[in-house]
């Protein structure tokens, strides 16, 4: 009788286990609507100058005493490296960014994701162009390495920004500079909100005003991995065009004064991004 | 030493059983424009054939077995075409010492009556869904019996990598044998209960521009009872199944639901039985973009009469896992012998009524929208009881068997079916067939050795022969219209047979349609071993067994199976 208590037991944990019982809803709408193109001028291809444009992820936390510091060479490189260089402060969910005690609360599923794929667990740490997770003592040297190469992609993100509704409509013209050999190129567009005052571990202590820069807010349109540009090509040829349109409000909780759209194209299969963008939506 | 070695091994032959049995069937095709078969139809692919073999070893408690199946097949053979190649289709190895059992490959189980677990194999249907992996059973008293198991599933030959892995546990406690007190009652009760679930990986689905949920982990379970109390006998069994959105029910989230009921009383001459059951989304596949009966899980009965005469058994039942309610009566009745009705040898009588519907679907409105089958939505409410109003099948039979003499042995048989050829054939707005057949069979016996037996049949179609039909819709009239067939058997026991037949749809509506369909079989028995020739046209058609049914074209030829085991 012991025995068979034993087994019924176990039958009810294995039943629990073993059933994702799901709730309403049980689909997502496209977080973004189709919109109209946005041209672009003359002046945004001639200020391209056929340089990539290099994507630089800080995973941090506002509970982690060591990420200021990170966060200080990442800003140096901006600095140093000027529009070459775009960073994102991605925010997880571990113990360090948990927001318990009057922390901001900057975590996203999206960023949680990126941190689950490259198995992060230690912070802060980095990627550059999403290659292999590193210390921030090797961000320089990455950076380094791959900033000055010519950019495969001609990656400009045109914005009109409606104050009154909050609209944002998006227009981000991808033109392939070069041949690139992956039957997934995909274009992935964050949020991204900058110079937010809130509190933050540091090695001196709680910074109750602590400026977080770059802190990234989810993608626009809930793709995580961002979009296939052509689901159907093997490889993406040099010459070819996409124009990819969107529009959606901008959260009342972001600051509208401090936010930017990031545009990358990736590698799918690899994860590799080949070329980032940035656009202040004012 | 060597005298050691010699006798062990000795003992281990005389101690070892090796068991097996092989099948051959070989297809020739040809032309045959009348049935409307081309060249094209046939496309150089004149010569088919298919085969299995499979060999068992037993010693003690220690059993081993391998199948091995190869195919060269085309559409005409109608068998699935995917079935094409050649390999070791099962394979296992299980020690069963009476209290634990564990079995290593491809297992062939069931719980209860399968409805949320099944795998099995049917050879006419080329159907296995055979689960490799891993099976253990534990026996610890007596009268109960706990299984556990997981695998994935066999597909044709496709590779298991993406198939989900199915996990399964079902007990069941016999109280007569487990409980001392009721070791000689005359109520006989047996409780079963069981749980699958199923993983798939995927979390999203995106269709259009939305991205929809996906349970990694779908769950079922069922309860069951035997019970029988002695000439009267009761069994039921309930399933449920949570959300598990498929291409099968169009991505919906409402739970499934089955229920099968079954009342029965016999005594020497007379046999009652009623079936219910009701079903209701409950395809559960281990892979959730497969259609048809692919990868199929769980089992649903089918509560029909089987057919075997070759008029009727043209619209046999397919089992419906969207949703069904069934009910069937069958009686059985000897009339005594040397009574004025039984005469000398008694008369068989049955009478069987069995009805099939759709369930009752009310729509659910969400912001005002009706989300009828909507993917992405719970679908629809079904109230328990509530019958549909579309009938999907129903057979009333009556069935008179009686030998009249030493030597003649007559069987009269009329059938009233309806059959809604849309929902069972899936083809769209196909008239439904509400037909009569009669049958009737002779059997002589010339000698001890040698009989003849004479089967005829006639079905009247509600279609008439003078309907007109519309140019889109022919593919929906090709075998209806009346009928009539014929089947004449010689038999000289225990080792010879040799038949001639025909059926005839002279009351096809479409003229080019009126098509005979002789066949000539002839075959040969030795002990374990049967050799059949048959040839000539066989006519398109279902061919179902279990209520899973499979679509075979028309085809014109010669085929010779061979059977044998050991």
């Amino acid at each position: 009788m012991k025995n068979i208590k034993i087994i019924l037991g176990m039958m009810v944990i294995f039943g629990m286990m073993s059933c994702d019982k799901l709730k309403e809803p049980y689909f997502t709408e496209p977080v973004v609507q189709k919109s109209d193109t946005i041209a672009l001028e003359a002046a945004d291809t001639l200020n391209f100058d056929g340089k990539v444009v290099v994507l630089l992820e800080d995973y941090t936390g506002v509970k982690c005493v060591n990420c200021p510091g990170a966060a200080e060479i990442a800003t140096n490189l901006q600095t140093q490296y000027g529009e070459h260089l775009v960073v994102l402060g991605v925010h997880p969910k571990s113990a360090l960014q948990n927001p318990a005690g009057g922390f901001p609360d900057f975590r996203t599923d999206d960023g949680n994701e990126w941190n689950n794929h490259f198995n992060i667990s230690a912070y802060p740490t980095g990627t550059v162009n999403r290659q292999a997770a590193i210390g921030s003592a090797s961000w320089t040297e990455e950076v380094g390495n791959v900033i000055g190469g010519n950019a495969p992609v001609r990656l400009i993100v045109k914005s009109e920004y409606y104050e009154a509704t909050r609209e944002l409509r998006l227009s981000i013209h991808s033109k392939f500079l070069q041949n690139v050999a992956s039957d997934d190129v995909r274009l992935t567009v964050c949020m991204m909100e900058n110079n937010i005052i809130g509190k933050q571990f540091t090695p001196a202590g709680v910074d109750t005003a602590y400026v977080h820069r770059h802190v990234f807010r989810g993608t626009a349109d809930g793709m995580t991995w961002g979009r296939t540009l052509d689901a159907d090509a093997e490889s993406i040829a040099a010459g070819r065009n996409f124009i990819t349109n969107m529009k959606f409000n901008v959260s009342e909780d972001y600051n509208a004064d401090e936010f930017y759209i990031v545009a990358l194209i990736t590698d799918h299969n690899t994860r590799q991004v080949l070329m980032a963008a940035e656009r202040k939506i004012k | 030493m060597l005298g050691t070695t010699a006798m062990f091994g000795q003992g281990i032959f005389e101690k070892s059983k090796v068991t097996g049995s092989f099948q051959i069937d070989g297809n020739y095709y040809w032309e045959d424009e009348g049935i409307g078969i081309t060249e094209e139809d046939i496309n150089g692919n004149k010569f088919g054939g298919y085969g299995f073999g499979k060999v068992q070893y037993q010693l003690g408690n220690f059993t081993a077995g391998i199948r091995f199946e190869s195919y060269q097949i085309f559409k005409m053979t109608g068998m699935p075409t995917e079935l094409n190649g050649t390999g070791l289709a099962n394979y296992f190895a299980t020690y069963d010492n009476g209290t634990i059992g564990v079995t290593v490959g491809d297992i062939y189980d069931q719980f209860g009556n399968g409805l949320i677990f099944r795998t099995y194999e049917e050879w006419t249907l080329g159907f296995d869904n055979s689960l490799r992996g891993i099976r253990a059973v534990f026996r610890p008293t007596e009268g109960v019996t706990i299984k556990g198991l997981y695998g994935k599933q066999r597909l044709y030959w496709e590779s298991y990598e993406d198939h989900g892995l199915v996990r399964g546990i079902d007990g069941e406690w016999d109280i007569n044998q487990s409980v001392k007190a009721w070791n000689s009652t005359k109520l006989k009760a047996t409780l079963g209960a069981s749980f699958v679930s199923k993983y798939e990986a995927d979390k999203e689905y995106n269709f259009g521009d939305n991205t929809y949920k996906l349970p990694q982990n779908v769950g079922a379970y069922a309860g069951r009872m035997n019970l029988g109390y002695g000439r009267f006998g009761l069994s039921a069994e309930y399933a449920r199944k949570i959300n598990d959105p498929s291409a099968f029910n169009n991505w919906i989230y409402r739970d499934g639901q089955e229920l099968l009921a079954s009342l029965s009383y016999s005594q020497k001459g007379l046999g009652i039985v009623l079936q219910a059951k009701r079903v209701d989304n409950m395809s559960f596949k281990s892979k959730r973009t497969e259609e048809e009966n692919k990868l199929d899980i769980g089992f649903i009965p089918p509560l029909n009469y089987t057919h075997s005469h070759s008029l009727p058994s043209m619209f046999s039942y397919a089992t419906q896992p969207n949703g069904e309610m069934g009910i069937q009566f069958q009686i059985n009745y000897t009339i005594p012998k040397k009574t004025a009705l039984g005469g000398k040898y008694g008369t068989k009588l049955a009478f069987n009524y069995s009805q099939v519907n759709d369930i009752k679907r009310d729509s659910i409105m969400v912001n005002g929208v009706n989300t009828m089958y909507m993917m992405g939505t719970k679908g629809y409410d079904s109230p328990f009881f509530a019958i549909g109003d579309k009938m999907f099948y129903r057979d009333f039979n009556f069935e008179i068997e009686k030998k009249i003499s030493k030597d003649w042995n007559l069987t009269l048989m009329y059938i009233n079916l309806y059959y809604d050829m849309e929902t069972i054939e899936g083809h769209p707005e196909a008239e439904p067939v509400k037909a009569h057949f009669a049958f009737g069979e002779v059997i002589y016996k010339i000698n001890k050795r040698h009989s003849l037996r004479l089967e005829m049949q006639h079905m009247w179609d509600n279609v008439s022969k003078d309907q007109e039909i519309d140019p889109l819709q022919e593919e929906n009239y090709v075998k209806r219209g009346n009928w009539f067939a014929f089947l004449l058997e010689y038999t000289i026991a225990p080792k010879w047979f040799v038949s001639i037949a025909d059926k005839y749809n002279y009351g096809n509506p479409i003229a080019d349609n009126r098509d005979h369909y002789f066949t000539g079989s002839f075959g040969y028995i030795k002990d374990q071993t049967r050799i059949a020739i048959s040839g000539g046209r066989q006519s398109q058609g279902l061919v179902c067994v279990g209520g899973v049914c499979r679509e075979v074209p028309a085809s014109s030829g010669v085929s010779l199976t061979i059977t044998t085991s050991f």
